[in-house]
């Protein structure tokens, strides 16, 4: 895992694994569809919370805007797979320049209650634009156009293999160019606003604004999640930007841990996997996940990474003479 | 990476009838004064007497509720905080202010990084590449003495270097102007001595306005001695000048008493 945490191929060629793996342990490509997607919204809260410190319970703004816009596009405009998820990223990133840009006027607690705030206004807003959104029902019958260019089809995504593997192409690149992100100077800057924001300015950093980028990049690919989904489920719920989704999002984060990007993978299979095997078991399912988060909050700060961290640590130990 | 600050007549820094008031209490009441040159000048004065309130209405941690400042002939004060280190003005802090769970080294780095504001936002590099931001980092790692520390979290420094990694930041970027507020606050005697050598060594190169309790050390290297009492000038002047003055010493001894 250092290894991976130092090196965005190594993290590339990890996450690569695991999206081979999966569909093999899972009863379904639809399942394993959901956990890339998954991983790829919780990877944006773990730039956020990870790299500053910074807790947004905003996400399921991003998730669902870039999932209305998908459908949108898609139903509506018959509009292309790769134009409409690009527009989706786009459009969320738009946002995320607003979002961040009232949220970092303040820190600390008053940060979260904006992003709260935010999240439930923009919940009612798409709640109360049932022309745009449909309300309630919200969209459906959604088409998944196939992959083409200029024309020509290159690849029918009909399928759930299909799907699947496009799927789990993005999200690797996701990971990838996260990974080169908080790698970079930019985002060792990151680091040092979350350690101590006061000596990030006095030695010259203009601190909002790395934060505002730092949300562009989180809403950007957690909005592409959420074009995907709309493509996975052909079907926009409102509850795409329900307070429940951003605290889905934030509890895989947390789970999986946030000293490593792997860990977004890890925390988003552990909820969509549970949540699958509990809830036809049990309807308070949920009490299940609160206890784990409660167990990781309390005895594991490093999030199910960690774990791994530390399984790894003891094989090499193991393996010394 | 000696960055080019855009070349000005003005002198390094121009402060003028700068008053603060925290809710009722006047902690500044106008306090004007210019550096004409590179060396050192210090300020002294009591506890409470403002320094570190000037020092903070002068670097913008602070709005002062009135006055101005200028540096290299420019008009600073509604700069916030971070665009008046690219106008050359640097400090430090009275009470220790680092990223103490980074490294020795990337605290340094991250400074120096700090002036190449463009290539920060390169989102396609290595933190390590740039390779002119090592190199500078290296220089000043070596001159604050604390290449061997480098690779510690700066939390795990003791006293007298953490005072030093804090010079070395606000070096980074070349300053016109240094501000240090008791750098050798807490300090040993050999630290002291160290560190008395290396302003006097900055004081060559740039203006430095130093706060400092240790009266015998400002008096070995300071140009000029200006004293602060209540929020108020009460003395500048040459050292000899300022410890011969009868005034300055009954404001000392009527805080002691
Ligand atoms: N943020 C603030 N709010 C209210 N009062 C303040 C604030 N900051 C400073 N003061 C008051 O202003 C006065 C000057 O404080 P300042 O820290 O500038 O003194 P100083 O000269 O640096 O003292 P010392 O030598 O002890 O560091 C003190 O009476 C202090 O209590
Ligand atoms: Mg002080």
């Amino acid at each position: 895992m250092a290894r991976f945490k130092s090196s965005a191929w190594g993290l590339a060629v990890a996450i690569a694994l695991v999206a081979l793996v999966l569909p093999l342990m899972l009863p379904s490509y639809a399942l394993a569809t959901e956990c890339l997607i998954f991983a790829m919204a919780a990877l944006g809260c773990n730039l956020l919370l990870g790299r500053l410190g910074l807790l947004s319970f905003g996400q399921a703004i991003f998730f669902g805007a870039g999932a209305y816009c998908v459908g949108i596009l898609s139903l509506r405009f018959g509009t292309g797979i790769v134009a409409g998820l690009l527009a989706a990223t786009a459009v969320s990133a738009l946002l995320a320049v607003a979002i961040g840009w009232l949220a970092t006027q303040r820190t600390g607690v008053y940060l979260i209650m904006l992003t709260l705030a935010l999240s439930q206004m923009f919940f009612f807003l798409c709640y109360a634009a049932p022309d745009v959104t449909g309300g309630d029902n919200g969209l459906m019958n959604i088409p998944r156009p196939n992959l083409a260019f200029g024309g020509h089809e290159l690849l029918s995504l009909a399928s759930p293999f299909a799907f699947y593997v496009f799927v789990a192409t993005i999200c690797t690149v996701a990971f990838y160019l996260m990974a080169r992100l908080i790698a970079s100077p930019f985002g060792a800057t990151l680091e040092a606003i979350r350690d101590n924001e006061d000596r990030a300015v006095a030695i010259g950093y203009d601190t909002r604004l790395y934060k505002v980028i730092a949300f562009v990049a989180a809403g950007a690919v957690t909005g592409l999640a959420g074009g995907l989904y709309a493509l996975a489920l052909k079907f926009v719920p409102l509850a795409n930007v329900d307070l429940a989704m951003s605290e889905r999002i934030i509890v895989m984060t947390i789970l999986g841990g946030t000293n490593a990007l792997f860990g977004s993978m890890l925390g988003s299979i552990a909820v969509v996997v549970l949540s699958y095997v509990l809830s036809d078991i049990w309807a308070r399912w949920q009490i299940i996940l609160g206890a784990l988060l409660v167990a990781v909050a309390l005895y594991l700060r490093g999030g199910l990474a960690s774990l791994l961290d530390k399984a790894v640590a003891r094989a090499n130990e193991g393996a010394r003479p | 990476m000696t960055h080019s600050l855009p070349a000005t007549q003005g002198p390094p820094l121009a402060v003028s009838g700068i008053e603060k008031r925290f809710d009722g209490f006047q902690a500044l009441k106008g306090v004007s004064f210019t550096i004409e040159d590179r060396g050192v000048y210090a300020f002294i004065g009591p506890n409470g007497a403002g320094k570190t309130t000037l020092f903070n209405c002068i670097a913008g941690r602070i709005r002062p509720s009135a006055g101005e400042v200028r540096v290299a002939g420019r008009d600073i004060t509604r700069l916030p905080s971070h665009r008046r280190v690219h106008a050359g003005l640097a400090r430090s802090f009275q009470i220790t202010n680092l990223f103490a769970s980074l490294s020795v080294h990337e605290n340094v780095r991250l400074a120096v990084q700090a002036h190449s504001p463009r290539r920060v936002v390169n989102m396609w590099r290595g933190r390590d590449t740039l390779t002119d931001v090592g190199a500078r980092t290296d220089t000043l790692l070596a001159r604050l003495m604390l290449t061997d520390k480098q690779a510690i979290p700066a939390g795990l420094l003791s006293h007298g270097e953490q005072r030093r990694l804090e010079i070395a930041m606000a070096l980074a970027g070349d300053p016109r102007v240094l501000l240090l507020d008791e750098p050798t606050s807490g300090m040993g005697i050999d630290d002291i001595d160290i560190m008395t050598g290396l302003i006097a060594e900055f004081g060559k190169s740039m203006a430095v306005v130093l706060i400092e309790h240790n009266v015998r050390l400002v008096m070995k290297i300071s140009r000029s001695i200006t004293v602060l009492h209540r929020g108020a000038i009460l003395r500048s002047g040459l050292p000899e000048a300022i410890a011969a003055d009868p005034q300055v010493r009954a404001a000392y001894l009527g805080a002691a008493a």
